[in-house]
């Protein structure tokens, strides 16, 4: 058990010390019981900081360190790697959250934030006090990946794997690849036929030796972790089970349904961007040929209306759909290209072309071709005779606006594709409350998951256009690439682990846990936990009646311990506050 | 290769790709090899077919047509190969832009087939891969793609120019939109990469030269010299504290300074510093003995006046005299008069001897040397010869014919200006370092110069020049007719001299101004100086002739004494004439000519003619042969000194002819190392360019440097000074010597003072370090040379102004680890500003005037800084003028209704037409495109959102690695969807903002696409290529 505790306190720039007095704080816990050294410092987590813990573990003897810091799923791991670089156990090491937990939300009371960060640091003393030291557990990795999802982030996903030497198992819902993709015409900004891109890489992902596919196949069930998923694979009536190291998903969009748009009328010459996509293409219904459905005649007055369910919160959904403004212009290019008397109106809120060669596009588009860009809301949609009348407002010259159109194409939402809810569930992933998988950390780990193993590419994270899907998705491959190259993986051994002497076998943890890690032994009537399996979420241990099964470095005596600090502080303050 | 088949693709899409005729597709069916054509509609629909070709037709090679080659020949060929075809089998010729008539057509099929054989011919050549990559650039993109390669299992260089890794992103303040601050999510990424054992880390490095191909790569990476050993450094920053010189930091983008040896910033990785340096300044070569102005105007600034002293004695032993009378060129060449005055460099040398009265100079001898050397002189050139030679450990000896050291600073200079104990103080020191004088003998005369040839194993003439130059006019004999140099001898050796009422000096030299300052202190009544040029050619210095004014003495400019006149035997008058300016003659001055009857006589009692003089060789004898000049100087080799007599050197004013104490001190340097060199039998040549002043050349910038006063010399009054010899200045106060320091530009950067040297406990620092060249060969190269910001200095309407920021100095500001500590003031006058106006698009989306493209991450940044800002300052207001708000990323255009809703950041959509200093406000006027009406905001501060443009330093590397880029210098990709990290050479990948603007997740993913192309290509052993 660790006796000599160092304690450092990070002011992380401004964000701990603005309101936390972090020299009060050091003062204060280097007198509490076990605390062998403090210290403070503006960056904790940078070379000079780490210097400074790997000076004190060496000169005051520490054998336990706490950093007191920011959120442990940024820095626990850099600490971790610090400490046993010094021959201490990386379970000695313990984060004290005082920024996510403290400084940031008690930020304009300086004298109670200070007083909580040392409660807080107090608890964590207390826990890494009855730490064990604990060893990770080796797992193999088996070299084999799963894409799910056949359009061009997974085929994308799964060449690079493939090139890279390793085995793929690719999963379509669809008896096709291509997935949306293959319903588009054109790409902005070089306006080159999407066939000519995608079909290339069909073949290939087709004839390539290293990958399996399932078309009309659905992920039924995923099991295991990291290195070692189990996946049950649903195709028509049979199911394939496979074993694979790490999973990419891969899922796409879908469009928000334009029947939600209950503003506008619906009608068959209202239509929504992917519709207009089959239109255009030379390999859709009419060949390439425009024709309104409704009587197929030649639309001369088209409007496009942007950011339809998209950039609403009060209707529809806030955030921006991201490809709209450019699929339009697109649309709007070709449709000139083809109709060279029609009109093209497009109603927009912002033109939004930020990517590469796309304000160019924009700018060359509007000149050249007279396409009038209104800035404002359509208000209403409704059928008119053999005309589509469209009211709204310009809000640049302030007038009404009163168009009447041969056809109307609505920019409707990207939305996370149908069964993506469900999909994240069985693995286990976060996702925002739209649908959209989250990812580990939205600047510097974007195609990577919280579940390790687990990567995003394309638009099952956000919108976004086939550049950046494809970025994505060679970035997840580079991760999956990255993890094979390993021998091998370190399972986290803060786990549960049963007290045989205790344990009435009454098997609640068995029934409660998702992963299957606990088995009841037939012969002991006791639990016993299959040690691989179990992920450490603790729901048998705080289940567990008798206390049998605990959670190592979680277990009660430690948690009673933390609650009786801070609730001692809690006691005193209640009393303090009484007598003023 | 007998049965090829050609293959038309008919595209339904792009209107280049015409179908091909029947009777074309009849042409080229009777081309013996060709076993089949085939025109096929959309064959990338249909790719499989090719597969069923080969088998059916039996097929030995395949010609495509189709729309790209850079997309399709990759995969076509893989197919091609799945169907059993050879990497050589198969060619696609891209339709794009060809001529095609049927001839032409049918041409390059012929063409092609002859090519397809010849390959087939020669085997598929295989190269093995070099399973190391390069990753250039060490910002988010270069850290990501680095940590996957290496993660990946493969060797990576990761070579930055700076000295730390990190990019700009460690400049900003918090990202959006989760406010998470860059530190926190950095630095552990660059830890990760210092201590990863696949990444060797090169920061302070350059990629010299890029040869080779994908696989094989030879790169030449140079690592400049940081003039700091980072094996030795421990990044404690002893070394900071020393430094006097504060420049401009880039990091913090002007908005703080640093020192010249820096770190960027607390965290930077390596934590290593680095010193920089741009050379020799303008000032200290100027001199001709290269006193190190520069450093010890740097200490003075500091109010460290002894290390300033130890500074100047470390190559000047006389301090004292020459911050007084130096006619310093340094001055002249002081970048700080294109300013407004140069900084008063010499009387700071003074202030330093001045302040520093217990500084004990370094008399240690380096080791004692039995060679003796007699030195023939003992006026300036003689003493510092004397001194270095001592210095080494030779036996010195100094003859001269007066009774004490100096020569004509002694009896040339008067006392007022060169008080005598500072002269017996310096001096003094090579007594006590053991050098030996021999005064009141004449070499010559009491010893001759055989005889020291013979006694001392070196000698060293240096015996100044000591004859006045006659005026060579009608009653020159006259009585009251004393040249200037004897008259001040004579008063310098304290005799009595009786001296006229009027005096008439003649010249407009020093000797001239001191001869007639002298006579008015001995009471002449009234003084005339007579010169025959104008003022701006007088050779006496400036501050020296006011001062003469200011005593009353007349200066009569472009007048030349014609006949002096007499009475009795005793002069009269002065008969003179006007004269006027022609031509420059052969000394750069323009020639005086007479006037033609403009004769004028001028009164005089005593005539003082000080017109110049030249040495007497004679003085010394004629026992030794030594060749002499046409002008009567001392023959000797202009490098080493050298007279036609082994082992005799002569310099100073007997060689040169007359010429200023520092030239005379630069003589006996020179004559010092060839002394010594002779001595040691080495190469008297060898190396000695650097000596003398020369002429440097240094990127300076001005345009920051706010004008300021030149410090006045303070002195005693005008009463003071009759009849008296007292020292006129009196010296800076230490006060006045720090201001007047503090106006120096330091054009080297470094100014090589070596505090830090000595503060280093590690001894780390070298400034002579070299820089250094690594040679490594690599399998792949990923470019991420990244982003600057456009100058905004380069938008004429926005009056530049320190309350106008760009992005990244505002993100400075915002920053907790910025120089304000995160505390928002504005860099004007460190007030809180109360409204700030953000503008977005500030050369971007500007085709008129700028780039038309989006810069993509401005309007994201803007509502984030507007958002901190807020934070930081809750009562004030922030304005955004935009033209559209493009928050398309993940939780974006929510960050953005949050900035508007619970930030009230107003939202104005127009452009800015103007912005300027008005008092204490900065006024910017704009329109409001959406009430139509035009807006007018007094503002504190405004930031402007300037474009991205490529790094300027990735541009060059670019163009040397000779790859495609946009107009705008962003690298092209191989296609612009399919294949964003790719370049279009094989083997070269791109990440990042080198392609094109883009945020950090976007950065990030691209690094990491491009890590995965790295990896793909290491999983093969070998690149195949058809032809060698």
């Amino acid at each position: 058990m660790p006796k000599r505790i160092g304690v450092f306190i990070c002011h992380c720039g401004a964000n701990i010390a603005t309101s936390v007095d972090v020299e009060k704080v050091v003062k204060e816990i280097s007198t509490y019981p076990g605390v062998a050294h403090a210290e403070n410092y503006i960056y904790m987590c940078s070379d000079p900081g780490q210097d400074l813990i790997r000076k004190a573990i060496v000169e005051k003897r520490l054998d336990a360190v706490v950093n007191c810091n920011c959120s442990p799923s940024l820095h626990e791991k850099t600490f971790r790697t610090l400490v046993t670089s010094m021959g201490l156990n990386p379970y000695h090491c313990e984060i004290a959250n005082i920024r996510e937990h403290c400084s940031w939300p008690h930020i304009h009371d300086r004298e109670m934030a200070t007083k909580k960060a040392v409660s807080i640091i107090e608890m964590i003393v207390e826990k890494v006090r009855r730490n064990l030291a604990l060893t990770p557990m080796v797992v193999p990795i088996t070299k084999r990946a799963l894409v799910v999802g056949g359009g061009i982030a997974g085929m994308q996903a799964a060449t690079d794997i493939a090139k890279g030497g390793y085995e793929v198992i690719l999963v379509e819902r669809s008896p096709a690849l291509g997935g949306h993709a293959q319903q588009l015409s054109g790409t902005f900004p070089s306006m080159e036929l999407v066939q000519c891109m995608i079909n290339p890489q069909v073949t290939e992902v087709m004839n390539h030796p290293k990958i399996t596919l399932y078309t009309s196949a659905e992920v039924e069930e995923v099991g295991g972790y990291v290195g070692n998923f189990k996946v049950k694979i649903k195709k028509g009536e049979a199911f394939i089970e496979e074993e694979v190291g790490t999973i990419v998903v891969a899922t796409g969009y879908d469009l928000y349904p334009k029947e939600k748009i209950t503003e506008y009328e619906s009608d068959p010459d209202v239509i929504d961007g992917l519709q207009f996509e089959r239109i255009l293409s030379p390999s859709g219904p009419t060949r390439g040929e425009i024709r309104r459905p409704s009587d197929g005649k030649v639309p001369k007055e088209i409007v496009f209306i942007q950011c339809v369910g998209s950039r609403d919160p009060e209707n529809h959904l806030p955030y921006c759909s991201r490809v709209c403004c450019m699929y339009t212009a697109k649309q709007a290019a070709l449709y000139k290209k083809k109709v060279p008397d029609g009109q093209v109106y497009i109603s927009y809120m912002d033109i939004r072309s930020d990517a590469k060669g796309c304000e160019e596009f924009i700018q060359e588009l509007t000149e050249k071709e007279r396409i009038i860009y209104l800035r404002g809301r359509v208000s209403r949609v409704f059928k008119e005779g053999d005309k589509i009348r469209v009211y709204g407002v310009d809000t640049l010259s302030g007038k009404m606006i009163d168009m009447k159109a041969d056809l109307v194409v609505l920019a409707t939402a990207m939305v996370a594709s149908s069964g993506a809810k469900d999909l994240s569930r069985k693995l286990n992933i976060i996702s925002d409350e739209y649908g959209f998988m989250s990812e580990a950390h939205i600047k510097l780990r974007p195609v990577e998951t919280l579940t390790a193993g687990i990567y995003l590419a394309g638009t099952a994270q956000a919108p976004r256009d086939i550049t950046d899907t494809i970025s994505s998705a060679s970035g997840a491959a580079s991760k999956v690439l990255s993890l094979f190259s390993r021998k091998e993986l370190l399972h986290e051994p803060e786990i549960a682990h049963v007290d045989e002497e205790v344990c009435s076998g009454c098997g609640l943890c068995v029934s409660i846990c998702a992963y299957k890690a606990p088995e009841l032994d037939p012969k002991k009537r006791v639990a016993r936990v299959n040690e691989a399996l179990c992920e450490g979420c603790g729901a048998c241990a705080s289940l567990c009646p008798s206390g049998a099964m605990q959670h190592k470095n979680f277990s009660n005596r430690q948690f009673f311990e933390m609650i009786e600090v801070a609730a001692g502080d809690y006691v005193e303050l209640e009393k303090k506050e009484e007598l003023s | 290769m007998e049965r090829v088949g050609i293959l038309f693709c008919h595209c339904d899409w792009n209107g280049h790709h015409d179908p091909v005729s029947p009777s074309l597709i009849g042409e080229i069916q009777k081309i013996p090899t060709v076993a089949h054509v085939e025109e096929i509609r959309n064959f990338c629909l249909q790719w499989d077919r090719l597969k069923d070709l080969v088998r059916e037709k039996d097929l030995q090679g395949i010609i495509l047509f189709a729309c790209s080659a850079t997309l399709q020949e990759g995969i076509f060929r893989n197919i091609a190969a799945s169907a059993g075809l050879e990497l050589n089998q198969v060619a696609v010729i891209e339709k794009k832009g060809l001529d095609k008539s049927p001839e032409s057509i049918l041409e390059l099929v012929t063409r092609n087939i002859q090519a397809l054989k010849e390959k087939a011919a020669k085997p598929t050549v295989a190269t093995p891969i070099i399973k190391k990559a390069l990753v250039i650039g060490g910002g988010a993109a270069g850290i990501q793609a680095s940590l996957d390669i290496a993660d990946g299992g493969y060797e990576v260089y990761l070579v930055e120019q700076l000295s730390t890794i990190g990019g700009h992103m460690l400049q900003l303040s918090e990202t959006f939109p989760t406010l998470d601050c860059p530190q926190c999510i950095m630095t552990p990424k660059m830890v990760e990469i210092n201590q990863h054992q696949n990444v060797h880390l090169m920061t302070y490095s350059e990629v010299e030269e890029v040869t080779g191909e994908v696989g094989r790569f030879k790169v030449r990476i140079r690592q400049k010299t940081p003039y700091v050993d980072w094996s030795k450094c421990t990044g404690c920053g002893d070394c900071v504290q020393a430094c006097p010189v504060t420049l401009y930091s880039e990091w913090d983008r002007g908005i703080a300074s640093r020192k010249a040896v820096y770190k960027h910033f607390a965290q930077a990785v390596p934590n290593k510093f680095t010193i920089q340096k741009k050379g020799i300044p303008f000032c200290r070569a100027a001199c001709p003995i290269h006193v190190n102005a520069q450093g010890y105007v740097q200490l003075i600034k500091e109010g460290r006046f002894d290390e300033a002293l130890k500074v100047i004695q470390s190559v000047l032993p006389f301090p004292g005299i020459m911050g007084r009378i130096c006619v310093h060129p340094c001055e002249t060449k002081c970048k700080r008069g294109e300013v407004d005055k140069p900084i008063a460099i010499c009387s700071l040398k003074r202030s330093a001897s001045d302040a520093g009265k217990e500084v004990e100079p370094d008399l240690t001898i380096e080791e004692e040397k039995k060679e003796k050397v007699a030195i023939v002189g003992a006026g300036p050139a003689g003493l510092l010869a004397a001194y270095d030679l001592r210095k080494k450990g030779y036996r010195v000896t100094v003859f001269d014919a007066l009774s004490f050291a100096g020569g004509t600073l002694r009896v040339g200079i008067p006392a007022y200006r060169l008080p005598r104990e500072i002269m017996d103080k310096e001096f003094s020191i090579l007594e006590k370092m053991g050098v030996e004088f021999k005064f009141n003998t004449s070499v010559g005369k009491d010893v001759t110069l055989s005889r020291l040839k013979q006694d001392y194993n070196a000698v060293f003439i240096a015996i100044g020049a000591q004859v006045s130059t006659k005026l060579g006019v009608e009653g020159e004999q006259l009585k009251g007719v004393v040249q200037g140099l004897d008259f001040l001898r004579a008063v310098n050796l304290g005799q009595r001299i009786q001296v006229g009422k009027t005096v008439a000096v003649i010249g407009g030299g020093n000797t001239a101004i001191d001869a007639a300052r002298v006579a008015h202190r001995l009471g002449a009544k009234e003084v005339n100086i007579l010169y025959r040029r104008s003022r701006s050619e007088m050779p006496a210095s400036e501050s020296e002739t006011e001062e003469a004014e200011h005593e009353g003495i007349k200066i009569h400019l472009l007048v030349a004494p014609v006949e002096v006149l007499g009475e009795e035997g005793r002069v009269k008058q002065i008969k003179c004439i006007r004269m006027r300016l022609g031509e420059p003659d052969l000394s750069g001055r323009r020639r005086p000519i007479p006037v033609e009857g403009s004769e004028f006589f001028i009164d005089a009692d005593m005539v003082i003619p000080a017109i110049g003089q030249s040495p007497d060789v004679a003085l010394l004898g004629k026992d030794v042969n030594i060749e002499l000049s046409r002008n009567g100087t001392i023959k000797a080799d202009p490098v080493t000194l050298t007279t036609r007599i082994e082992g005799v050197f002569a310099g100073g004013d007997v060689m040169s002819g007359p010429a200023s104490a520092v030239e005379a001190l630069a003589a006996g340097r020179k004559a010092a190392i060839s002394i010594d060199r002779y001595l040691q039998g080495e190469d008297l040549y060898q190396g000695r360019e650097d000596e003398g002043p020369k002429d440097v050349e240094l990127d300076v910038d001005i345009s920051k440097a706010q004008k300021k006063q030149r410090a006045q010399m303070p002195a005693i009054p005008l009463s003071a000074r009759q009849g008296n010899f007292s020292e006129v200045d009196t010296g800076f106060t230490l006060e006045q010597a720090q201001e007047e320091a503090g106006r120096c530009l330091n054009c080297a950067d470094c100014c090589e003072c070596l505090s830090c040297v000595e503060a280093c406990k590690a001894s780390a620092i070298d400034h002579a370090m070299p820089d250094r060249f690594e040679e490594i060969e690599v399998g792949a190269i990923v470019l991420a040379t990244g982003y600057e910001l456009l100058s905004p200095k380069e938008i004429p309407e926005f009056e530049a102004d320190p309350d106008v920021l760009d992005g990244l100095q505002f993100e400075r500001i915002l920053a907790p680890s910025g120089p304000t500590d995160g505390v928002v003031i504005r860099p004007s006058d460190h007030k809180v500003p109360k409204e700030v106006v953000f503008i977005s698009c500030v050369g971007s989306r500007d085709p008129e005037h700028f780039y038309p493209y989006c810069s993509r991450i401005c309007c994201m940044y803007l509502a984030k800084m507007s958002m901190l800002y807020k934070h930081a300052v809750p009562d004030g207001q922030a304005y955004i003028f935009y033209i559209d708000i493009r928050s398309t990323g993940k939780g974006y255009e929510e960050f953005v209704q949050r900035a508007v809703e619970e930030d009230k950041v107003v939202y104005l959509r127009g452009r800015v037409s103007r912005l300027f200093r008005e008092n204490d406000k900065i006024r910017v006027c704009g329109v409001d495109t959406l009430s139509g009406k035009s807006v007018e905001i007094n503002a504190d501060l405004v930031v402007l959102g300037m474009a991205m443009v490529p790094n300027p330093k990735g541009v060059e590397l670019i163009k040397k690695l000779n790859l495609a880029t946009n107009e705008f210098g962003f690298l092209s990709e191989a296609h612009p969807k399919m294949r964003p990290m790719e370049s279009l050479k094989p083997g070269i990948f791109i990440a990042g903002t080198a392609q094109g603007p883009k945020d950090v997740p976007d950065t990030v993913a691209q690094a990491s696409a491009a890590a995965s192309k790295v990896l793909t290509l290491f999983a093969r052993d070998m690149v195949m290529r058809d032809y060698a």
